[in-house]
């Protein structure tokens, strides 16, 4: 399983042996997902120190910079002057090495502070990059790195030879802080078996012992680190086949937050025993530890006329930590009142498997006359994976109960064994495929049309029977066997006898789909300065196993183009589209649950419960009627400064009585650009947003689940009356703002920046009775809304850099950041993580904090 | 600490903004005609204005070389008279300051004033210039003058200074553009200053102008033979 | 087990097969280098008109149908396409009697520049990979033949122009790119929503100077260049959840190929989940049990640019799942703030991290009890 580092190894060396001898042209870096931008938080540009503009400019002939087509200005250009390497060699260098320290302060742990940046108290390397070029063979070697800690930093190489090949060479490690404020209580925090701390019992703890056991726990950061590192080719290879090769390789390694069901509490809270209500809730942590490696292929030949290219992905994920067992420290009981056979102890999960992908592209395209083109492309790709399957349960001796007519007893040693599967391995396999062609015509400079067919289909060949050939039953273990150990009847399991009655899922649902769209489009200059354009879609959708077979989406989209309004360039789209289908069902997966084996037995004669409401639209298969505007402006605005600004909407209305009904957005951005010389520029910016969703769903009347009426799905029925009918309306405002300012007073360079956001989210609810609510006699105490959620982060930077002699300089610099957070979900989590047989781990990210950093960088011109 | 130190960087931001202010001020102080000055940047430079009437009062000094009708006396001095005035001016502001160094020029341009500079290349802008010569249109020069010699690296010079060496042809634009109205018109002038200046040029001058910089890519381009073939032309024309 | 010696075996063969063609080009490299080059390196100073109007051949971009009108350009032939070091001289429809000049002739005015764009990439590879083509031809193959310019710079459109006010359209200076940058990542450029919209290349990058570490950028970074038009998109990144763009570990470009490509939204990928799976391998699965909206799309529950929520949830949760899932039972009541840890009826279907707290798989799972995520 593990021959990934010795074969990717052998790829390497394979590439490397012929990395002098290729030829090459432009890159294909645009056509590989990832490792396009090297930066970190102290730089996120990986490039900034050198960025000193040049006192005198773009060119003697005129003054200022020039601008793009649409308007914007370019940047005045860098001293990046190259000093020659060696005497008389064609070799030229230039080279840039900072180093320095940087203190924290405040609260330099919160989350938000640190989320994807590990700040340390230490020295850094804020940036070593060096360049070398050969003007004679055009020869070349660049290097850019910078380190902030052992978990945030990046080293990257480019070398090769201009018109002959092109070597690329990465290491970096990329931080991920999930959570600062985190207290599990398990032991063993980052591996694949939680365990409860000595004090606990598991499966039989006090709630004031897991409460003990939450108060003492230590405060844990949970994050990961992301290790990548990768090596490409890119060379001409025969004539005017060019050909390249990468490999990547990801290490990913930490912690999440994770879950552990037990089943619910909410149904049962506890009524005064020291123990608790029933059932369990639990915020695990679960470990990280992936490696994936992904190979590229490519190989084009460009033509005058032909333009060929083919691309080969391959990517393998291995992931060494597939389980997570967990204790459960809760007790658990059955309703009826009788003893357990045994405590439930413990918990499961699969994490996610190894698997393979593999994906060929080819493309073809021939320019035609007119201005033409035909484009095709073709794809498939196929994901794999073959795990070994856990057995369903990882319990020992025997869960549930006997009492009476309820002899529901759960021998572990029938169900722990992969002998209790129907398959050892999950076989697991998705193939796909992606057929495009496309024609566009220019028959005049005009006038233009194209017209393109897509289809891509994605087919999945799983194929799994819940069935355990040890006992004869299907379906599965409820919850680790809690279910099974709370409620008469429900363990997951279905059977020809005591389970007769048990309508569970007994097989995947092979979800998969078939997409086939057209599109016609047809553009026309109106002069010299406008353009329009129109395009119509037509999207044919043909989901597998889903609510509908058949998804029909048509769109037309306006667009205008215009230089006509003095300098400026206006972008406008409009568009509309009108998605509807097949007929709605509402539960396509009948043939997958135990209701359609044979045996099956309603109780008491009665169908079984309904599924879900009739009147559910989800909202990937509702019928959909979509609006959007975009219009984006670049207006010059005198010789050195841009006025840029967009403003977009978006309307979709949902025809769903029960699911997502409405969503919008609204939105503006504007900037403002100056830079009047090498030395001074500044910029503003401000954006607002307001989006809004709302959903409605209906409470189903659970007194009567089992009764007659029960399989009754429709809406305004006796199980989904209207009087359980809610709305949910989330509405979400955010604010933006930035500023910067940086200029060089000759002997100090100074660089200010503010940068503000802030998003307001409001949650309304309201329902036709209080039958909607789990809790009907709360009702008196709701007014409507949630507690305002909110986002405040304000960052402030300044930094100064002053030279000390013509190659050394200094840079003192300094960052504030403070913010505010409340989010409703973590409500009374900073008092307590332990609600009854609920016990969580993340108190959630820090409600307000001001956090500090100032640094100082030795700047040495190489 | 840090919430301390914080406060610190504008207080050092701003002993640092103040030493370069100080430093200024001193480099003020020093005499404008040293080596040292900074070069003179016309790539923003607009059309200037002036008061013709008052340059000629002001001119009576200038006429001992370069003519009571903007005509010099002598070869190695150019000819004033129709001269762009823009062109004028800042040459003589480059004289002014330093830019530009010319043991007569430098001592004549010191006491001018702004105004003074205005109103003189105003004046001589407003007078008639040198009649027409004949020249050899199937000359060298012409040659070099009206296409260059791409071979060789050498651009026609009449993209700047128009076809007739009478200037640049200007189009109103909005587009960055050169400051056309600092070229000057070379119709005319003597060999022997034309040949003086394109030698200049090709030995560099310094600190010079914007204008210096694209004029020592030029002239770095031609040899002796060219200049000599130019500087005919030129003042046949 | 069985799928993966295999998948590496054919891995290995391709790269094998890959490192022999990289070897036999070697060895004709070689044996090429060997014969005399050809006189196109002799001292530019002496170069005739002639000899420039031969390293500069003048052939259009593509397959115009103007060459049939002029009997100095090539017929489009089956041919390759240029090398970027064989660059020609671009036709330029509004000086259509205009000759080379040689770079030279351009850097005598053009002094400045030259400093400025001996710094990028592009100029440098012009130089130094100019086997073909000569260094003459470094200003003239992007800008067309220069003579007119040189003779009336004021003039415009005398020479292709790539900034704001150009008199070259959009179309003309992008053919100039796109014959030498052809194909590749450029394969889908005709017709994608950037060509479309009349973007240049010169939009986006600027090769006049370096500006940029990579890529030859009108910015200094990638993002800054969409943020040029996309600023909404950008400031989407400064919300509670967000990919980490802002802090400098992500690229605009990791995802989407601003060229073109195979799906509306410039993806890389043939689907937007694989693009996904390329950093979040594990979620590619296939999982034993699958949940469908994740399997369609993970845009139907994550916006990847940025949310107030979680874990970039479009939604707060458990409303994100309630939209779907009205399943008899537990998943349809209204949930409300008495539910809240603070509340006097805390639900585990409210609190915390909500409905992931048991279906914690919600991406699919691979356990035989996992139908519901559970495991």
């Amino acid at each position: 399983m593990r021959t990934i580092r010795p074969m990717s190894c052998a790829i390497v060396l394979a590439l490397l042996a012929g990395a002098p001898l290729a030829h090459a042209s432009d890159g294909s870096d645009t056509m590989r997902v990832g490792d396009m931008q090297y930066g970190n938080g102290l730089d996120p540009r990986g490039w900034s120190p050198l960025m000193t503009p040049d006192a005198d400019g773009m060119s003697w002939l005129h003054p200022g910079m020039l601008r793009t087509p649409s308007g914007a200005l370019y940047p005045y250009p860098y001293t990046l002057a190259g000093k020659p390497l060696g005497q008389g060699g064609d070799w030229t260098y230039w080279g840039l090495l900072q180093l320095g320290y940087i203190h924290l302060g405040g609260d330099s742990d919160a989350e938000f502070f640190r989320q994807y940046t590990d700040w340390k108290n230490g020295a850094v390397l804020g940036l070593w990059a060096m360049g070398f070029d050969n003007r004679a063979t055009g020869g070349y070697v660049e290097f850019r790195g910078s380190r902030i800690s052992g978990d945030d930093q990046y080293y990257r190489v480019r070398a090769g030879r201009y018109g002959h090949y092109k070597f690329q060479a990465f290491y970096r490690d990329i931080p991920h802080t999930v959570s600062t404020n985190a207290f599990p209580i398990w032991q063993g925090i980052g591996g694949g078996d939680l365990t409860l701390p000595a004090g606990l019992t598991p499966g039989g703890s006090t709630i004031a012992a897991v409460q003990q056991a939450s108060d003492a726990a230590p405060r844990r950061t949970i994050a990961l680190t992301r290790t990548r590192s990768g090596l490409s080719l890119e060379g001409q290879l025969y004539r005017d086949w060019i050909g390249f090769a990468s490999i990547t390789n990801e290490e990913r390694d930490g912690t999440r937050l994770w879950g552990g069901p037990m089943f619910f509490n909410f149904a049962f809270p506890g009524t005064g025993s020291p123990f608790g209500g029933n059932g369990g809730v639990l915020e695990t942590v679960r470990p990280i530890d992936f490696t994936t490696t992904d190979v590229n292929l490519g190989l084009r030949r460009v033509g005058k006329v032909w333009h060929f290219n083919a691309l080969y992905n391959g990517s393998f994920f291995r992931d060494h930590k597939s389980t997570l067992d967990y204790q459960n420290p809760f007790l658990i009981t059955n309703v009826i009142g009788v003893p357990n056979a045994g405590p439930v102890v413990d918990g499961e999960y699969s994490l996610e498997p190894d698997n393979d992908y593999h994906n060929l592209r080819l493309e073809l395209s021939r320019q035609l006359k007119w201005r033409g083109e035909l484009s095709l492309a073709a794809a498939y790709g196929t994901m794999r994976q073959d795990d070994a399957l856990l057995p369903p349960v990882n319990c020992t001796g025997t869960l549930g109960f006997a009492a009476g007519p309820f002899q529901q007893l759960i021998p572990c040693e029938l169900w722990n064994t992969p002998a209790a599967l129907s398959r050892t391995h999950a076989n697991a396999r998705i193939d796909t495929q992606l057929f495009d062609a496309k024609i566009t015509f220019h028959p005049g400079r005009n006038f233009g049309w194209h017209a393109d067919l897509r289809y891509y289909n994605e087919d999945n060949k799983t194929d799994y029977l819940a069935y355990n050939p040890l006992t004869g039953q299907y379906g599965y273990i409820s919850e680790n066997g809690s279910q099974g150990s709370v409620v008469p009847g429900e363990v997951g399991i279905f059977d020809n006898g005591y389970y007769a009655t048990s309508n569970v899922q007994v097989a995947n649902v092979p979800f998969g789909y078939r997409d086939t769209l057209l599109e016609l489009g047809a553009d026309w200059n109106v002069g010299t300065s406008d353009a329009l354009s129109l395009v119509y879609t037509f999207d044919h959708n043909q989901p597998r196993h889903r609510e509908r077979t058949r998804l029909d989406e048509q769109r037309i989209k306006l667009s205008w183009v215009s230089r006509s309004l003095g300098d400026a360039t206006v972008r406008a789209s409009f568009e509309y589209g009108d998605r509807d289908g097949g007929a709605y069902n509402h539960d396509p997966y009948e043939a997958y649950y135990s209701a359609s084996l044979p045996g099956y037995t309603p109780a008491d004669g009665i169908a079984p419960t309904a599924f879900t409401v009739d009147a559910m639209r989800k909202y990937d298969m509702s019928d959909r009627k979509e609006t959007k505007a975009r219009v984006i402006l670049i207006y010059p605005l005198a010789d050195s400064s841009t006025v840029s600004a967009t403003f977009y909407g978006s309307r979709d209305r949902y025809d769903a009585r029960i699911g997502r009904q409405d969503t919008r957005s609204t939105g503006f951005t504007g900037e403002w650009d100056w830079q009047p010389a090498p030395h001074t520029n500044a910029s503003v910016y401000i954006g607002a947003e307001t989006t809004r969703l709302k959903l409605a769903n209906v409470a189903d009347n659970e007194a009567i689940v089992g009764a007659p009426g029960s399989e009754d799905p429709s809406f305004g029925g006796p199980l989904y009356p209207f009087e359980n009918y809610w709305h949910d309306l989330d509405r979400e405002r955010d604010y933006n703002a930035g500023i910067t300012f940086a200029h060089d007073f000759g002997r100090v360079k100074l660089d200010l920046a503010w940068n503000y956001t802030q998003s307001l989210s409001q949650l309304d609810y309201d329902y036709a009775s209080p039958g909607a609510l789990t809790h009907p006699e709360a009702a008196p105490l709701l007014d409507g809304s949630f507690p305002d959620n909110h986002y405040r982060s304000s960052t402030f930077d300044a930094s100064l850099s002053f030279p000390i002699t013509a190659s050394v300089g200094v840079r003192l610099f300094g960052r504030y950041q403070s913010g505010s957070f409340l989010d409703w979900h973590y409500l009374g989590f900073d008092d307590t993580l332990v609600y009854d047989h609920r016990i969580y781990t993340d108190r959630g990210p820090q409600m307000h904090y001001r956090a500090a950093l100032v640094g100082a960088m030795l700047s040495i011109r190489l | 600490m840090n919430r301390l130190l914080l406060p610190l960087l504008p207080v050092l931001a701003f002993a640092w903004l103040a030493l370069p202010a100080r430093a200024r001020a001193q480099a003020d102080a020093v005499p404008v005609d040293t080596p040292q000055a900074a070069f003179l940047d016309l790539r923003a430079q607009a059309p200037i204005r002036g008061d013709a009437g008052a340059g000629e009062a002001k001119a009576t000094v200038c006429a001992a070389c370069h003519g009571p009708q903007g005509i010099a006396i002598a070869p190695n001095f150019p000819n004033l008279a129709g001269q762009s005035a823009t062109y004028l001016y800042v040459q003589l502001k480059a004289y002014h300051q330093g830019q530009r160094s010319d043991p007569v020029m430098n001592g004549q341009a010191a006491p001018l004033s702004d105004a003074d500079m205005r109103d003189l290349a105003s004046h001589y802008a407003a007078l008639a210039p040198k009649p027409a010569g004949i020249a050899d249109a199937g000359s060298r020069g012409a040659q070099l003058y009206l296409a260059g010699d791409p071979a060789r690296g050498i651009p026609p010079c009449q993209g700047c200074h128009g076809s007739d060496a009478q200037g640049p042809r200007v189009q109103p634009g909005r587009a960055a553009h050169p400051p056309w109205s600092t070229f000057p018109r070379l119709r005319g002038q003597s060999a022997i200053y034309l040949t003086k200046r394109l030698t200049d040029f090709r030995h560099g001058i310094r600190p010079g102008t914007s204008n210096t910089r694209i004029m020592e890519g030029v002239a770095s381009t031609l040899d002796d033979a060219d200049v000599q073939a130019l500087a005919t032309y030129l003042s046949s024309l | 087990m069985r799928a993966i010696p295999l998948s590496f075996a054919a891995v290995l063969s391709v790269a094998v097969g890959l490192g022999g063609v990289l070897w036999s080009a070697a060895r004709a490299q070689s044996t090429q280098g060997d014969t005399p080059a050809p006189a196109t390196s002799q001292s530019s100073g002496r170069l005739s008109q002639s000899d420039i109007a031969r390293m500069l051949p003048a052939t259009d971009m593509g397959a115009g149908d103007f060459r049939k009108d002029n009997p100095h350009l090539h017929q489009a032939d089956e041919g390759p396409a240029t090398p970027f070091d064989a660059a020609p001289i671009p036709h330029n429809p509004l000086a259509p009697q205009a000759d080379p000049v040689g770079a030279r002739t351009c850097i005598a005015c053009h002094s400045l520049e030259n400093v400025r764009a001996s710094h990028s990439l592009h100029v440098q590879s012009f130089r130094a990979g100019a086997a073909n083509s000569g260094p003459q031809a470094a200003c003239e193959s992007c800008h067309g033949p220069g003579s007119e310019h040189a003779k009336n710079p004021a003039l415009a459109g005398s020479i292709i122009a790539f900034t704001h006010g150009a008199a070259a359209d959009v179309h003309t200076q992008t053919a100039v790119c796109l014959g030498c940058h052809a194909g590749g990542a450029r394969q889908h450029w005709l017709g994608s929503v950037h060509e479309a919209r009349g973007l240049s290349c010169s939009d986006c990058h600027n090769p006049m100077a370096r500006l940029s570490p990579e890529g030859v950028l009108a910015k200094p970074s990638i993002n800054e260049v969409c943020a040029t038009c996309h600023k909404d998109i950008m400031v989407k990144f400064h919300r509670r959840s967000h990919m980490p763009l802002p802090e400098g570990q992500m690229a605009c470009t990791d995802c989407h190929n601003p060229h073109g490509t195979l799906t509306r939204p410039l993806l890389k990928t043939d689907t937007v989940n694989e693009t996904c799976y390329t950093c979040h391998a594990e979620k590619r699965g296939p999982f034993l049990f699958e949940h469908a909206p994740v399997r369609e799309s993970c845009l139907n529950c994550h916006d990847p640019h940025g949310s107030n929520q979680q874990t970039l949830l479009v939604a707060p949760l458990p409303m994100l799942c309630q939209q779907c899932h009205t399943m008899t039972r537990h998943p349809n009541d209204l949930q409300v703030p008495t539910n809240l840890g603070r509340g006097p009826n805390p639900d585990e279907r409210l609190m915390g991290r909500a409905c992931l707290t048991c279906h914690t798989n919600i991406h699919g799972s691979n356990n035989p009890s996992g139908s519901r995520f559970h495991k």
